[in-house]
């Protein structure tokens, strides 16, 4: 399931603004259900549990929304990352996205080069610091952006084209489940 | 036809360049898609980067982890398509299955489809690859070059893989010419040519006592002072997670990638020892800094400092990815010194080259 970035935008600033004026309980449960990663769900139903424990002992259960809200951000995060059609920032954005879509097919490409400099300073019995690390990676992004350029120029030749968003059920879908949610926890706010 | 400096090419003519490592072969295919401004390329005639239409005239370069515009193939076509037309079948049928699998996730193979079918898709009538077959096996060999066109200019110096692919060769030695294609048979050229394709041979000393006992995915292995023990297999055999294991055991391994291996500023400071330096013939870059290399000399400065680091035994993770003709024997060269030393030696390896100069090859997969 692949989401329109179009979609995405407003519906996650609607849950999120409005789980920072509730207790954000439902925003946090209806984006975990929406990302499906199970281990993080895992998580975070424990930090939560947790949070509502000690602070009720310490008589500051005022402090709880903090902690879903907290929650329904990294949800939002992690919808944002996971689920959305990247081309489709293009439909939001226009041409002035290109270098944002380019960005996020490139983070995992620059974790895996951190985590494998990291295994090299060890493999040489090197102690870690940021100095150590900073010379090959830039050495390393130079290169990458010397290729870039190369396929940026033959891959996107011709006029950029603004098409309008295509939805799908699913856009529909969250869409409206978002804005049920955030009327249902105002209501029961009030 | 299209014509960049002295090479040209014909629509239907599939032409390689070869050239050892820094001899300009990259330099040239930038300045075929106008990235530099000399030679200027000329289609049909006319210059082609007063205007240029790269959906006449395109280009793979050399790593595929490099030149990806969106996670998926799917994903990448969908933001191409936003800037021209393609034919985007093709590269459905190119990714087969994996049309919609992260780039990161795909056999080194598919890595190079997914960049190659990215930009078929534009129809190009010349394409212009830049050693498309680095660091694959013969399975993704055939992967990469079965999606070929039919026209194309190739830059490569692992003359095996071309024999049968190519109609012309160029050469570039102080200047580019055009050399008959009985050439890729003749080990001399290869070899005066820093070419890849010749037979190598390696000095073979007594076996000493054992000096490494390790369990690698289930197979008991033994390595010997001076014993250069091979770990052969495909692509995704675990290799790599082979050499990743001994480096836990106290075995100083050298990665793939040279360039993230170094840390300090110079040659001298890598290496850290007088003796090393010598012994590998790198004192006169001991100020440099050793990204600024040619391949053949970093793995030189990393074997330099496996060396002097102590470690008896050494562990290599295909090492001849990108080698040349000339690194490819320096590379030997230096391996005759470590054996010379007493250490022994474990390679992981597809390479038929390296395969060669092993005292015992262990097949994984």
């Amino acid at each position: 399931m692949k989401l329109n970035f179009a979609v995405v935008l407003p519906a996650l600033i609607l849950i999120s603004a409005t789980a920072a004026l509730t207790n954000g309980v439902l925003q946090m449960g209806f984006t975990a259900l929406v990302h499906r990663k199970w281990r993080v769900i895992v998580i975070e139903a424990a930090v939560v549990a947790a949070s509502f424990i000690v602070l009720s002992n310490f008589h500051r259960l005022y402090l709880f929304p903090f902690a879903t809200r907290i929650m329904t951000y990294v949800n939002s995060y992690l919808i944002a990352s996971e689920l959305v059609d990247r081309p489709t920032v293009l439909d939001v954005f226009g041409e002035r996205g290109v270098p944002l879509v380019i960005a996020l097919a490139y983070y995992p490409t620059f974790i895996s080069v951190g985590r494998e400099l990291i295994e090299n300073l060890k493999v040489r019995g090197l102690k870690f610091s940021p100095s150590k690390v900073v010379l090959p990676l830039l050495v390393f992004t130079i290169k990458v952006a010397n290729e870039l350029e190369a396929a940026y120029t033959v891959k996107l030749y011709g006029k950029f084209r603004r098409t309008l968003p295509k939805l799908g059920l699913w856009d529909y879908l969250f869409v409206l489940s978002s804005v049920v949610v955030s009327c249902l926890s105002l209501v029961i706010l009030r | 036809m299209f014509v960049v400096g002295d090479i040209e090419i014909e629509r239907g003519e599939r032409v390689a360049l070869l050239g050892r490592s820094g001899s300009g072969k990259t330099t040239l295919i930038r300045a075929a898609i106008c990235l530099r401004d000399s030679p200027k390329p000329f289609l049909d005639g006319r210059d082609f980067c007063a205007d240029p239409d790269y959906s006449k005239v395109s280009a793979v370069m050399q790593e595929p982890s490099w030149q990806v515009l969106a996670e998926t193939s799917e994903e990448e076509l969908s933001l191409i398509s936003r800037y021209h037309d393609g034919n985007i079948s093709l590269a459905r049928e190119l990714m087969g299955p994996y049309f919609s699998t992260p780039f990161m996730k795909l056999s080194d193979g598919y890595k190079r489809r997914f960049v190659l079918s990215s930009v078929l898709v534009g129809g190009p009538e010349y394409l212009l690859l830049d050693e498309p077959f680095s660091n694959l096996d013969s399975e993704g060999v055939k992967l990469v070059s079965d999606a070929l066109p039919h026209t194309y200019l190739m830059a490569e110096h692992r003359v095996p893989e071309l024999r049968s692919m190519v109609d012309r060769v160029y050469v570039i030695s102080s200047g580019v010419r055009e050399v008959n294609k009985d050439k890729l048979w003749d080990e001399d050229f290869l070899r005066s040519h820093g070419l890849r394709g010749f037979k190598i041979w390696r000095e073979r000393r007594r076996l000493g006592e054992t000096i490494l006992r390790a369990d690698i995915k289930g197979i008991s292995v033994e390595v010997r002072r001076g014993e250069v023990l091979c770990l052969v297999g495909s692509n995704g055999s675990g290799k790599t997670t082979a050499i990743k294991q001994l480096s836990k055991r106290g075995v100083r391994a050298v990665f793939q990638n040279p360039d993230l291996q170094f840390f300090l500023k110079t040659v001298g400071e890598e290496v850290n020892s007088s003796e090393a330096l010598s012994l590998f013939n790198l004192v006169h870059l001991k100020d440099r800094s050793p990204y600024t290399l040619s391949y053949g000399e970093k793995m030189r400065v990393l074997m330099a400092s496996a060396i002097a680091s102590g470690s008896k035994v050494v562990a290599f993770d295909e090492p001849s990815t990108g080698m040349d003709g000339d690194s490819l024997i320096s590379f030997v060269r230096a391996l005759e010194l470590l054996s010379e030393d007493g250490r022994g030696i474990v390679i992981a390896t597809h390479d038929r080259d390296v395969v060669e100069v092993c005292d015992s090859v262990v097949k994984l997969g």
